[in-house]
C-alpha cells in the first residue's frame, strides 16, 4: 500500500503516464546523465527516473530539459507512447 | 546571488550542508544502498524502539539498566545509518534537493507523521489508560520514573520515522 502511494506521487498521476525521449536525445548529443543533470540542476538519479518514466517532471523541469536538448517540449514529452524508430 | 557558506548547519534537522552534498554525490558502493539491507535496518530500529518502551516491565533492575543502555546505543547507531542510507534526503532542506527528491521527502514526512500519531496513541493507551485500571496497575506495577524510557523511545521514533519510511520505500540504487 505504501509503495503504491509512493509511485503515485512519483509519477504525479499514475493513470496518465508521461512518455519521453530524453534518453534518445541525450545519447544523440553524446551527453551523459551526469552532464544533463548538471545542466538542468537536478541529481543524476533524477535523470534516470525520468528516462525510465518513473517520475514525471514539473513543467519548469520539462522546459529546462527541452531547452538543453534543443527540442520542443512536445517532441520530448507526450502522454501517448512515441512511435517506435522515430 | 550570494553563495551560502559550506559549513551551514540546519538546526531543525541537525544536519550540515556539507553532509548532505557529500552524501548526495557519493558514488561509492555501500551495503545500505540495497532495499533489502535498508529494510533490515528499519526492522531492527523498529524492534529496538518498541522494546525500549517496554523495558520497564523487566523485574531485574540490573538487567533492565544494561538493556536500556544497549538499546539506546543500537537506536543511536541505527538513526545515523538510516540517515546515511537515504542519502540524508529525509533531513535535507529544499535548497539542497531537486524537485523529485523534495516530493520523495515529503511523502516520507506525510507517512512518518501518521505513524508517529498512531504510535503516540498506542503508548498513551497502554501507559495511561490501561495503567489507570486497578488490575493492570497491580500486574504491571508501572512507576512514573520509568516513563523516561517511553519518552525517549517516542522522541527517537519522531527522529527516525522520516528516514525509516524512505529507507523502506526507496528502491535499490543498483536498479537506477
Amino acid at each position: 500500500m505504501l509503495y503504491s502511494i509512493y509511485t503515485t506521487i512519483m509519477s504525479r498521476n499514475e493513470k496518465i503516464p508521461v512518455y519521453n525521449r530524453i534518453a534518445q536525445q541525450r545519447e544523440l548529443l553524446g551527453m551523459s546523465r551526469q552532464q544533463l543533470a548538471e545542466l538542468v540542476c537536478v541529481h543524476y538519479q533524477t535523470i534516470g527516473y525520468l528516462e525510465r518514466g518513473e517520475y514525471s517532471p514539473s513543467l519548469v523541469l520539462a522546459l529546462k530539459i527541452a531547452e538543453v536538448l534543443g527540442q520542443d517540449v512536445q517532441s520530448l514529452f507526450s502522454i501517448k507512447p512515441f512511435p517506435k524508430g522515430k | 546571488m550570494s553563495q551560502k557558506p559550506e559549513k551551514k548547519f540546519y538546526w531543525s534537522t541537525g544536519i550540515t550542508r556539507n553532509e548532505v552534498v557529500k552524501s548526495l554525490n557519493d558514488t561509492r558502493h555501500s551495503a545500505l544502498r540495497s532495499q533489502s539491507n535498508r529494510r533490515w535496518l528499519v526492522s531492527l530500529t523498529a524492534i529496538a524502539l518498541t522494546v525500549m518502551a517496554f523495558t520497564t516491565y523487566i523485574p531485574h533492575t540490573k538487567v533492565r539498566s544494561y538493556l536500556d543502555i544497549l538499546l539506546m546505543a543500537i537506536v543511536l547507531v541505527a538513526y545515523f545509518q538510516l540517515r546515511k542510507s537515504v542519502r540524508n534526503v529525509a533531513d535535507a532542506p529544499d535548497e539542497l534537493l531537486d524537485e523529485r527528491q523534495i516530493s520523495v521527502r515529503n511523502v516520507g514526512y506525510l507517512h512518518a507523521y501518521r505513524y508517529l500519531a498512531a504510535i503516540g496513541l498506542l503508548y498513551f493507551f497502554f501507559y495511561y489508560f490501561l495503567n489507570e485500571t486497578e488490575f493492570l496497575k497491580m500486574t504491571l506495577g508501572l512507576e512514573s520514573s520509568s516513563l523516561i524510557q517511553v519518552f525517549f523511545s517516542y522522541c527517537m521514533w519522531g527522529a527516525c520515522l522520516p528516514s525509516m519510511v524512505l529507507a523502506w520505500l526507496m528502491p535499490s540504487e543498483n536498479q537506477n
